[in-house]
């Protein structure tokens, strides 16, 4: 295969793939800690990506920092969804959380759609979209590489967030405590755990991150009442085919998938690429049930015995 | 029991909304009542919203000029998000509103679902601007398409491309290097396969067709792949979110090509508002984008006008939406030239007297004429007065072209 083609598909696989990520690791917070499949996960993407567009088209300030500026917004709009809709859920059968939060996607559709029309709006940064060209390199074979300022940033601060959140996880008191929480929420209660503050913020920090997702993307996608349809099955398999609740695996299958895509539409065609990366989704949960980082039920017990 | 009481009140106001959007009736008794489905929520509300507004405004005016035969006309509306939606919103209004005339669907894929309803009803369908070829392939008797087909459009596309811009790069047709890309849907496989006949036909030479989905959130596969191909020019049947995403993308990955895409997309005024200044050059085949006075009667102009103005009354003074013109065009022809001369809204008498008229181009609506093509002739049901244009974006603003006669601007060639 020419290198220069190679390069630049796995640049633009690369790339994509951190957007996805990005924008998977919300829902897989959520769903390995409270257990509950949102459906509403790619509106809120929507409503960070409109929030972001009306202070850049209000305030002209820079989406990066309107994204930053906004994060108290959309973690307000997480604990006010979580009071309202989610936590009278909790102890509900699954059936009931799948209604209620494709109830939620469907009222945020339409009402964003009465309120801010269903136009496709974007904004147009100068400095991002405009392509850097590296290279010549003579010695790999490649003649030219080109990457997209706006996505490299989106990429960059994904990559970033997703380290400090797995960080914050790993090492921080309350990480641990939602870590307790998602494994034994009863066990977690029984050790003086208030569970439903761990909820609450696991909601709500699940939001923050699909809306910097949101934020981010604003410089490449335009936004549009139904721009959450658009990304959202791609989440859901990034989160599976990662193993459902596993923020590493979220980053390693959300670039998966962006690569396989982009590859796969260059070779086999880009209306079959969608068969390709299922193919992939499917070839990986045979032989891993549980997603590529996610534990077997096994292997969960015990591991929460092992737990000092 | 608390939480039961919220869930409970979250899928009643679902179901509210559902209503609110859903069933809007505009009037009552001893009016013409006339069924209207298009998509106003859903992916596809964008444009149909801008072609209900055209309806509206078509018989707002109409009720102010007196109505049609003395008796006002009242508009019975269905939302159809999607087919299944346009299929049984169809049916609800042939059903239980009683509806014998239906005007709508914007979208292909909706009009092809809607009509096959209404044709098993027997009831009068008027296509004002879904363009698929297979709307007037099936041999339908009761659907009418006001607007030009997916062939028309395509055909002008190819020939503008060979004609017009191959003499200004300096090529010859023999050397010209064609690109098509084409989104998967009813819309995109309609357009690319008129584009393909009618290179095939000049004997044109394609260097690429892409097939794609337009929800997709990637195309830089796509754009590489013609990137490779080296065309001269791309003929787009994209919808505006892909047309925004391709471009964005072809500009990321340094596709340098003159585009021609359509209305539905690259013609859409949220384009020019991605792009700015970039939109400039790019060209849009399908719906003209101005209404274009030099061959229409006075009565025409004046209706044109009062058209123009009324829609820039209720948009913020904003020009009218091409798809607002075709919305508009469509309910104007039922209810100046068909209805009239039907005396009823009986499906029967409807189709006759839309059989029978022939209103020379200029003299109908939007320098348009009126005559359907006739049962057993090619797309039987077909306005063959109807013309595409071919706008380019100079200066911000969508300008018309081609034709010749109508056009508004010279072509100006892309950087």
């Amino acid at each position: 295969m020419d290198p220069t083609l190679f390069t630049q598909l796995l640049i633009s696989g690369i790339l994509l793939g951190g957007i996805y990520a990005l924008a998977s690791i919300g829902l897989t917070l959520i769903f390995g800690v409270m257990k509950i499949v949102n459906f509403a996960h790619g509106e809120f993407f929507m409503v960070a990506m409109y929030l972001t567009y009306w202070v850049v088209h209000y305030f002209h300030i820079d989406p990066y920092l309107a994204t930053l500026i906004l994060v108290p917004v959309v973690f307000l709009i997480g604990i006010v969804t979580y009071y309202l809709f989610i936590r009278p859920t909790l102890s509900s059968s699954v059936l009931a959380q799948i209604f209620i939060t494709v109830g939620l996607s469907t009222i945020i559709q339409n009402v964003v759609l009465l309120f801010w029309s269903a136009d496709f709006r974007s904004i147009s940064l100068g400095y991002a979209t405009d392509s850097l060209v590296l290279g010549p390199f003579p010695a790999l074979h490649i003649e030219e590489a080109m990457v997209s300022p706006a996505r490299l940033i989106a990429f960059g601060l994904a990559i970033l967030l997703s380290l400090a959140f797995y960080l914050f996880l790993k090492l921080s008191y309350t990480g641990k405590i939602i870590r307790a929480t998602s494994q034994d929420r009863s066990a977690a209660l029984l050790m003086g755990i208030n569970t439903d503050r761990i909820y609450r913020l696991t909601f709500a920090i699940g939001i923050v991150l699909v809306g910097l997702a949101g934020g981010l993307v604003l410089p490449v996608y335009s936004v549009h009442p139904f721009v959450g349809f658009d990304f959202v099955l791609i989440m859901f398999v990034v989160v599976v085919l990662g193993g459902m609740g596993s923020v590493v695996g979220a980053m390693v299958s959300g670039l998966i998938i962006g690569v396989v895509e982009v590859f796969s539409s260059y070779w086999i065609g880009q209306e079959n690429k969608q068969v390709i990366y299922f193919l992939v989704f499917i070839a990986i949960l045979v032989v891993r049930p549980s997603g590529l980082f996610g534990l077997k039920e096994e292997e969960e017990l015990e591991h929460i015995e092992t737990i000092d | 029991m608390k939480k039961r009481v919220i869930s409970a009140c979250v899928m009643a106001s679902v179901v509210c909304g559902l209503l609110l959007t859903g069933n809007q009736v505009y009037g009552q008794e001893n009016m013409w009542r006339v069924g209207t489905i298009l998509p106003l929520t859903g992916p596809l509300a964008k444009n149909g919203i801008k072609n209900f507004d055209g309806v509206k405004i078509a018989t707002d005016m109409v009720n102010d000029q007196g109505g049609v035969l003395g008796k006002k006309v009242a508009l019975v509306s269905a939302d159809a998000p999607d087919p299944q939606a346009a299929a049984s919103e169809a049916n609800r209004l042939i059903t239980n509103e009683k509806i014998t005339a239906i005007i709508g669907t914007q979208a292909s894929t909706l009009s092809m679902a809607a009509t096959v309803v209404a044709e098993k009803a027997k009831v009068f369908y008027l296509e004002n601007e879904g363009i698929s070829g297979g709307i007037t392939s099936r041999g339908f008797k009761y659907t009418f398409r006001t607007t030009f087909d997916s062939d028309m459009m395509a055909y002008q596309m190819i020939d503008f491309a060979a004609d017009v811009i191959a003499p200004k790069i300096k090529k010859d047709a023999g050397s010209l290097r064609l690109a098509i890309v084409q989104e998967d849907g009813g819309f995109g496989t309609s357009t690319g396969k008129g584009l393909t006949d009618r290179a095939k036909a000049r004997n044109l030479n394609v260097v690429a067709t892409e097939v794609y989905s337009a929800k997709t959130v990637d195309l830089s596969g796509l754009v590489m792949k013609l990137k490779r191909a080296k065309p001269d020019i791309v003929l787009a049947a994209q919808y505006i979110n892909d047309s925004i995403l391709f471009h964005r993308q072809a500009k990321e990955l340094k596709l340098n090509t003159i585009v021609i895409g359509t209305t539905a997309g690259q013609g859409n005024p949220d384009f020019v508002q991605a792009f700015g200044k970039d939109a400039d050059g790019v060209m849009a085949g399908g719906i003209p984008s101005e209404i274009s006075v030099q061959r229409l009667t006075a009565q025409q102009k004046k209706d044109a006008d009062e058209f123009v103005r009324r829609y820039k009354a209720s948009h913020n003074g904003e020009y009218p939406n091409p798809t607002s013109f075709v919305g508009f065009a469509g309910a104007w022809i039922l209810y100046k030239f068909i209805l009239p001369k039907a005396g009823s809204l009986d499906p029967d008498k409807l189709r006759e007297a839309a059989l029978g008229l022939d209103i020379p181009r200029g003299k109908g609506v939007l320098n348009w004429g009126v005559k359907f093509a006739k049962p057993g002739e090619k797309n039987a049901g077909q306005n063959v007065y109807a013309s595409a244009g071919l706008n380019q974006w100079q200066n911000g603003e969508l300008k018309l072209i081609f034709p010749k006669e109508v056009a508004s601007a010279e072509f100006k060639l892309p950087r």
